[in-house]
């Protein structure tokens, strides 16, 4: 294993730890960078850029133009979170679900996905029995997204994917940093599936690869 | 005669800073919005009360905590919220990280054993401490001198040690460690409103502001 090379740069704010980061899984293969080292990182290195729920979006969107510029040579960005500002051109501002019950809050699948591999809707519906956690609304998609996860009886989406016509894949969780998720110690469900496949997704994705 | 009770709070760029700075209830008590990496082009002087909101990065408060420190210094108020990692650039503050229990509201008539300890308080004629019961992640030791208002009860410290060194306080206010005061707390409330969660942090962000501008209208009137 050790001769796998760092595929994704997660972006940090602060010296905060994410349980992603200590976990086994990501040894070796993820690099963080400071949200205001963003600057200087040699992006091109790396095959995805990861967005955490954190980041300061105000920033971002000052670097607006290089995460463009990633994307077009063949990058991944996957950003999980709610947008406020939109950081990439096509990105719209959250909307909260107005949420009445638990059934508002369920989790569909709507089309396979290898981050989503044998990862069941009831382990992203619930966490101790307690519905919301994943995710509560959703940031609007572009119209070529395929829509991977969806929310309550409206089937909101939640979690979808697109490949940009000027190439790049962007990869959006309208929640909580789900590389994260169910990582926690005597917390294993199959949504614990999703941190690791999220990697091999990287590490074996050849979609947004420029022609 | 210029106004007394004017407020500024940092906005770190977040969703949950955004939104939650923006709620329509909340809005109307910030003269300014301050873009916390912006903090050392921006003049503090017209404002009586800076809030440090929650999750804040810390790199960017211990970058300006000078500036921070100097505001208090004039007499004002400065608000800290949690989760910023005060006792790296806030004078007079000691912390220790607890695990943070997310579930003790699943267990019926659970008590998270939060206390009033300074119900004379003027905050408490606002705001109760149902409204700051969610969850915390750790404890401050507040500065001899300083007033613990909200502290962890435990059975296990009924033999703690005195005051000055015990590390129980989920809020408290010092008028010691600089020339102004401090109201520091381990709550994180905009983070948990901004992400439209937890109802007591909307109640306790509502109520505590309602507080702060009366605080700082009548403190004028004393001076």
């Amino acid at each position: 294993m050790e001769n796998i090379k760092a595929t994704t740069l997660l972006i940090i704010s602060g010296s905060r730890g994410a349980p992603f980061l200590q976990h086994p899984v990501s040894a070796g293969r993820v690099e963080t960078i400071d949200m205001y080292d963003l600057d200087k990182a040699a992006l091109r290195n790396y095959k995805a850029l990861l967005i955490p729920m954190h980041s300061d979006q105000r920033h971002l969107v000052k670097h607006r133009a290089r995460l463009e510029a990633f994307l077009s040579g063949g990058g991944i960005i996957i950003f999980s979170g709610h947008v406020a500002y939109p950081f990439l051109p096509e990105l719209r501002p959250f909307i909260a679900s107005d949420y009445r019950s638990v059934n508002d809050l369920f989790i569909y699948r709507a089309a396979e996905h290898p981050i989503w591999r044998d990862v069941l809707e009831e382990d992203l519906t619930f966490r101790k029995g307690v519905a919301g956690f994943y995710g509560r609304g959703y940031n609007p998609p572009p119209p070529n997204a395929t829509i991977i996860n969806t929310l309550g009886p409206k089937r909101l989406p939640i979690d979808y994917m697109y490949v940009r016509s000027s190439g790049g894949t962007v990869l959006v969780h309208s929640g909580n940093d789900f590389w994260n998720f169910a990582l926690f110690p005597n917390d294993i469900t199959s949504a614990a599936r999703m941190p690791g496949q999220l990697l091999e997704w990287i590490e074996t994705d050849m979609v947004g690869d420029a022609a | 005669m210029s106004r007394v009770d004017r407020i500024a709070i940092l906005d770190g760029g977040t969703y949950y800073h955004h939104f939650a700075i923006n709620t329509p209830e909340y809005r109307p008590y910030f003269d300014q919005i301050i873009y916390a990496p912006e903090l050392d082009e921006t003049d503090l002087n017209p404002f009586n009360a800076l809030i440090v909101i929650d999750r804040l990065n810390p790199d960017l408060l211990r970058k300006h905590a000078a500036q921070l420190i100097d505001f208090a210094n004039q007499g004002k108020t400065l608000v800290v919220f949690g989760e910023v990692e005060a006792h790296t650039w806030l004078p007079g503050a000691r912390w220790v990280q607890r695990p943070t229990n997310f579930w003790w509201w699943l267990e019926p008539g659970a008590d998270p054993g939060l206390r009033i300890v300074a119900p004379e308080h003027s905050l408490f004629r606002h705001l109760t401490l149902q409204d700051a019961t969610w969850h915390y992640h750790g404890l401050f030791q507040p500065p001899l001198g300083a007033s613990r208002l909200i502290v962890l009860h435990e059975e296990d410290l009924m033999d703690s040690p005195a005051d000055g060194d015990r590390y129980d306080a989920i809020l408290y206010e010092d008028r010691v460690s600089t020339g102004g005061r401090l109201l520091v707390t381990c709550l994180d409330p905009f983070y948990h409103h901004g992400s439209s969660f937890m109802p007591a942090t909307t109640r306790f962000i509502a109520k505590f502001l309602e507080w702060l501008q009366v605080d700082l209208a009548q403190g004028a009137d004393r001076e």
